[in-house]
């Protein structure tokens, strides 16, 4: 039977690489976990901005409910995405509803994140996309048209 | 003497240097949640406050208490305010008006235990919040109105 001395040279460099490359995999995978719960953080605060900015307060004060501007509410959402330095990098889409306790925001936003060791597998990929959904309900705490209810 | 001893140095130094840059790595990671915390808290605070100077001020605090937290050096944090148009001025504080905060810190780019440290990469994070249109005290009206 044969020595195993001379394999410690061939299972290093192995083994150095495997490391390489899962550490290149948990940088790339760090850095998207990272963009999505920023661009969450994002989404989160556009919509509480949207649902708050877009309400018709003449129209409820009026009795008529309280009904959301759809196009209120996306300009809204694009001016705090140029709040957070994000315009034109993020793609966003806005839904207004009526939501079990009031009208509601929905806000999806979607950025593609460029990988740093990804692209460079062959067959890798550049950007990555990322998508999250946040949305938010306008509470009416006291009926502002009939305040003696 | 035993083959391949005298690469026992190398491999230490190669030990030490890769332990250095992976805790700077993480180093960076944990700047920006703090930053990203301290911007968000550095906006909530302005959001309440009655007047802009007031609140940038302990928005400033607020930011500041944030950073603070994880033993780091309050020196190479700072803090910038603007509001929607990008004006660096003090506008008066009314409802609806987008307010932007921006909190940076520099992070050492090489630390080394008992050395010190080399160069700084500067991490940053933006919060934005619109005052609440229905908000007590303040001029301005609701923004759909």
């Amino acid at each position: 039977m044969r020595g195993e001395r001379g394999s410690a040279v061939l299972l290093l460099p192995a083994g150095f690489v495997a490391l390489l490359v899962l550490a290149a995999i948990a940088v790339d995978q760090s850095r998207l976990f990272a963009a999505r719960r920023q661009l969450l953080d994002v989404a989160a605060s556009a919509a509480n901005d949207a649902v708050a900015a877009s309400v018709d307060e003449s129209a409820y004060r009026r009795g008529e409910g309280a009904a959301l501007a759809a196009a209120r509410a996306e300009s809204e959402v694009r001016a705090s995405l140029a709040g957070h330095g994000l315009a034109g990098r993020v793609q966003s889409h806005v839904t207004t509803q009526q939501g079990p306790s009031g009208p509601q925001v929905i806000v999806r936003l979607e950025s593609h994140e460029p990988t740093v060791f990804a692209r460079l597998a062959p067959g890798g990929y550049g950007t990555t996309a990322i998508r999250v959904t946040a949305s938010a309900t306008f509470m009416v705490m006291w009926d502002l048209a009939n305040p003696r209810r | 003497m035993v083959g391949g001893v005298e690469m026992l140095p190398l491999g230490i130094l190669i030990f030490a240097v890769g332990a250095l840059v992976v805790l700077n790595l993480w180093a960076l990671v944990d700047a920006k949640l703090a930053v990203s915390g301290a911007s968000r808290e550095a906006i909530r605070t302005m959001s309440e406050s009655s007047a802009i100077e007031d609140g940038m001020v302990s928005g400033d605090a607020a930011a500041r208490r944030v950073i603070s937290r994880g033993c780091r050096t309050l020196d190479r944090f700072s803090m910038r305010w603007t509001t929607a148009d990008g004006s660096t001025g003090t506008p008066e504080l009314t409802r609806c008006l987008r307010v932007v905060a921006r909190a940076s810190y520099n992070v050492p780019a090489i630390a080394v235990p008992w050395v010190g440290a080399l160069g700084s990469v500067e991490v940053n994070a933006t919060s934005s919040e619109l005052i609440d249109p229905y908000r007590d005290g303040l001029p301005g009206v609701a923004c759909a109105a």
